[in-house]
């Protein structure tokens, strides 16, 4: 039996390498690949070193400012710049459409700017080559074209008989096909899949996630492919004729890849409707005004605030305090400010991931959308790492505030705004660094696509096997 | 004629009698009216939202212009009376609101309106500081794209057009009636091409009849019957192109599968491989850096204490706005710190503004050097049309932005004027309030013209090789 169904695989391989026009296809997709790695690799090296550069820019001139004092050094502020990922040469995922700079500076939480779709025209919406488009998106269809007929030719040449009248069933003759065919991608794809392995594995030494994620990304499409294999050589199996198994499998394709994930999208959008900027700036707005202003100790709430100092310090006038009011003040509307942004952001954040999981959900169904969330979170260049960047930023934001305002408080006396902070103050603040979400999150945040996937492997090969084999012998001739 | 009636007539019946193509083009029809739908549903929030600010800040003015009657006697009138009648506080707290309407088409095609601002408030502080905002949006989506009517022309039509006609010839091979035409008095090719025409018929019917209901439904009036016109061209010219990419695969008398295959082919490259490898060569951040502007975003702070120095930034501003400078009430002005700010961001503004501008041509340039694919890229090419007839392309953005520049400048005399001649805020004044004029929406015939002609080259090109190949069948 197994003898059997290794000669059949080894008969498709042949098949298949004898095609020119299959090996035309793979060769054209294989220079697509090298192309869009190419391509990547000069974006990465570019969008790297004008980031590091500006950081590196931003990062002297808050240390060199001149002495000033620490509350207009705050509002001088600074810049934090998303490093491009090391993955997003593979996956560049939501780089586009995310913005990639911050200002940072008191009393706000700004927006990301500077969405690199925005200085592109129409054209930027029908996608930009990367690795993961041709492996998601075109591979599929070259497996299609590999082995749409692989079981009707049989039928439409005669040969399927002779295979039954030499004792095997169907199931075992597809599942030998099925093994032909996904041996004959692998190795079509193997000098790029190989070449990118090595690429990564030699770059990026030194941090151990690394080549983990290389391993997952290769299971994750390895999965999809076989998937698309199996359904192939099933429709094939099934279909009347080579010409209707074609049909079935591109209508399959255009479904799952072009129309379901731009529907699901905008369905979710319409169900879990984001805010509009000038809504969401007032509300915010309406709630800070309830609460501190940190530029006016004459404010309602900061006399109150004064007067429970005063009384927590057993002092009479606010100059007999061991700190300055005013920096006092200013740190606690700081921090109310901050209570806002989080109640604010957290439910912005939370109508964004409710959208993603729409689209998630979508995924349990589509494998393409299930792969499509996979790879751009193993490249961290999904929407839970651009909201976890954005958290990370603010918490540093609230953080170099927070120093100045303490500095202020500690420092300088009430009403002296000529006060000076010196510049181991401003070195006292630590540069930002971002570092992504450590494999272990990802993987608990994806596990939906990882069980789905594997359950839709599973699932396939046991309902393809047990509906071949209830296909009465008659029809299979 | 009559050949084509009788070959239409065949057709037809085979076409209702297939059940498969029959609701192939049903679900093209219900993704062109979900695409309808979801258009007005997008345009509409933003329209809703307009609508809303525009309420929102007429009352914020009007309150603030009524503080000039405030009872100056308590500390709380008295403050809003400054606010009203100190221009350096005027610069501060009025906002204004530049707007880019929707304009008709949007619902149809809404571009790049999802990923460019439409609204932004300005008042007269520095422009840079203001002008690079963003509208939230979730980039998943933004990636996915939307479902409106120009996705459903330009990326499922062909796909259905395809589904109609990429077996003209070999099918009639496959099913053995190849030999009956062959013996037909009518040429082969003739055969081929009427049956073609049978198609574009019905494509362009359904084409008609989704524009006309697209347009009811979207409201949009009988005034525009222009934009009917183009958009029926604009669309008819690219299902047009499609049909005669169809006719030169079919001319190849290849077995339906490798038609198919090469049909997708085509779709593929033009659709996916084309645009994706485009925007990959221009995707080069160091062709627009916008790290370089980050400076001018960030609140600026270099003007001295000293009076000195104030002055001296004054000079150099009364040497570019000489129309500002007053002698006579100069050295006893109220405001002197406040012009002193006021003329210090100006001039920041006007320190920027090269880097700026160079930023928004590098961009125009990239626009520029894409576009001349467009020969080779007629799906990208007619989004572009349909953008730009909807006025929702980076064209228009760019539109929006040179107006919020101008509007920022009548905006900053607005203040200045007041407050370099060291008076204070009047009702008259306040009647002079610039409000933000949006460039009227223009058909760019010219653009349009210019693409439509790529479009039309391809399509004859590939017309005149198809035929020219079904010709010599025979």
């Amino acid at each position: 039996m197994r003898k059997q169904l290794l000669q059949l695989a080894m008969k498709e391989l042949t098949t298949v390498y004898r095609s020119k026009l299959i090996l035309l296809t793979a060769a054209i997709i294989l220079l697509l690949l090298l192309v869009a790695a190419g391509g990547a690799y000069r974006n990465y090296q570019t969008a790297k070193q004008i980031r590091d550069e500006a950081k590196r820019e931003k990062r002297e001139q808050w240390l060199h400012q001149d002495p000033k004092h620490p509350h207009i050094a705050a509002h001088f502020g600074t810049f934090a710049y998303k490093p491009k990922t090391w993955f997003s040469m593979f996956d560049d995922g939501l780089d586009n459409y995310a913005g990639a700079y911050a200002y940072l500076e008191p009393h706000r939480q700004n927006d990301f700017l500077f969405k690199p779709a925005e200085g592109h025209g129409a054209g930027i919406r029908f996608g930009q080559l990367s690795v993961a488009l041709v492996l998601q998106l075109l591979v599929p269809l070259l497996i299609i074209f590999m082995g749409f007929s692989t079981v009707t030719r049989e039928r439409e040449q005669g040969t399927l008989k002779l295979l039954f009248s030499s004792g095997i069933s169907l199931p075992a003759i597809a599942a030998g096909k099925v093994m032909g065919q996904y041996g004959a991608i692998l190795l079509l794809l193997l000098p790029a899949l190989g070449l990118t392995g090595v690429f990564f594995a030699t770059m990026a030494q030194g941090s151990s996630g690394q080549g983990l994620r290389v391993l997952m990304l290769l299971a994750v499409y390895a999965g999809y492919f076989l998937l698309f294999t199996l359904l192939t050589v099933f429709v094939s199996a099934i279909a009347k004729s080579s010409g209707h198994a074609l049909l079935l499998l591109l209508t399959g394709w255009i479904l799952t890849c072009i129309i379901i994930p731009k529907a699901v999208a905008n369905m979710s959008s319409d169900r879990y409707p984001l805010p509009a900027q000038y809504n969401f700036r007032e509300a915010i707005q309406r709630d800070i005004r309830q609460g501190i202003d940190g530029h006016n100790t004459q404010d309602e709430r900061a006399q109150q605030l004064q007067a429970k100092l005063l009384q927590q310090y057993q002092v009479k006038t606010v100059a007999e305090l061991p700190f300055n009011i005013e920096g006092y003040i200013m740190q606690a509307g700081e921090a109310y400010s901050s209570m806002v942004y989080d109640k604010h952001f957290h439910q912005l954040q939370n109508t964004l991931l409710q959208q993603d999981r729409f689209c998630r959900l979508a995924g349990v169904v589509d494998p393409y959308l299930a792969v499509q969330g996979l790879s751009m979170a193993l490249a961290a260049t999904d929407l839970y790492t651009h909201i976890d960047f954005q958290q990370k930023t603010e918490n540093y934001r609230r953080h170099f505030v927070q120093k100045m305002n303490e500095d202020m408080m500690y420092h300088s006396r009430q009403g002296d705004w000529t006060y000076k902070a010196s510049r181991s103050l401003y070195a006292s603040v630590p540069d930002f660094q971002y570092h992504q979400l450590p494999l272990r999150q990802v993987l608990a945040l994806y596990r939906m696509e990882l069980i789905s996937l594997a359950a839709l492997l599973v699932l396939s090969c046991v309902l393809f096997y047990v509906i071949l084999k209830r296909i009465p012998i008659i029809n299979r001739l | 004629m009559k050949t084509l009636l009788l070959i239409g007539g065949r057709e037809w019946k085979l076409f209702t009698r297939n059940y498969l193509q029959v609701s192939i083009i049903v679900l093209f029809a219900v993704a062109a009216l979900y695409a309808v739908h979801y258009g007005n549903a997008v345009i509409n929030r933003q329209e809703k939202t307009i609508q809303y600010i525009r309420q929102q800040n007429a009352q914020e003015q009007a309150q603030l212009i009524k503080g000039l009657h405030a009872d100056t006697t308590t500390a709380a009138g008295r403050a809003a009376w400054e606010k009203a009648a100190f221009p350096s506080k005027v610069r501060f707290f009025l906002t204004c609101y530049a707007i880019d309407e929707p304009a008709p088409l949007a619902i149809l095609s809404i571009g790049q309106r999802d990923v460019n601002v439409y609204y932004l408030p300005l008042n007269a502080q520095n422009l840079y500081l203001q002008l690079f905002r963003s509208e939230i949006a979730n980039p998943r989506k933004l990636l996915a794209g939307n479902f409106d009517l120009s996705f459903v022309i330009i990326y499922l039509l062909p796909l259905l057009i395809i589904a109609c006609t990429y077996n003209l010839l070999s099918d009639e091979q496959e099913r053995g009636t190849l030999p009956l035409l062959r013996i037909q008095p009518v040429p082969l090719h003739r055969i081929i091409i009427c049956k073609l025409l049978f198609w574009l018929g019905i494509i362009m019917a359904l084409l008609c009849l989704i524009s006309c209901i697209a347009f009811i439904w979207a409201d949009i009036s009988l005034v525009d019957a222009g934009y009917f016109l183009w958009w029926l061209l604009i669309s008819g010219s690219y299902a047009l192109c499609w049909f005669a990419l169809l006719l030169l695969i079919n001319s190849f008398q290849q077995s339906s599968a490798i038609n198919a295959l090469a049909s997708l082919g085509a779709w593929l490259l033009f659709l996916v491989v084309i645009p994706a490898l485009l925007n990959l060569a221009f995707s080069d951040e160091s062709q627009a850096d916008p790290t370089k502007l980050t400076d001018y975003i960030r609140r600026q702070q270099g003007l001295g204490e000293s009076k000195q120095e104030k002055e001296e930034v004054l000079e150099r501003f009364y040497r570019i706005y000489p129309q500002y400078r007053h002698r006579d009430t100069a050295a006893t002005n109220p405001f002197l710190e406040f012009q002193a700010y006021s003329a210090y961001v100006t001039l920041a503004d006007a320190e920027a503004k090269p880097s700026v501008d160079a930023y928004f041509q590098r961009i125009r340039r990239r626009h520029t050097q894409m576009a001349a694919f467009h020969g080779i890229n007629p799906a990208v090419n007619a989004q572009e049309l349909m953008n730009t007839l909807a006025s929702s392309g980076l064209e228009n953005a760019f539109a929006f932005r040179a107006s919020i520049a101008a509007f920022h400048r009548r905006l900053s005399h607005f203040c200045f004027e007041p407050l370099f001649a060291g008076r204070f805020m009047t009702k008259a004044d306040f009647r002079q309030l610039p409000v933000f004029e949006p460039a009227p929406p223009t058909v760019n015939t010219g653009k349009l013209l210019r693409g439509l002609g790529w479009l039309w080259l391809l399509t004859v090109f590939s017309a005149f090789i198809g035929r020219n190949r079904l010709r010599t069948i025979a």
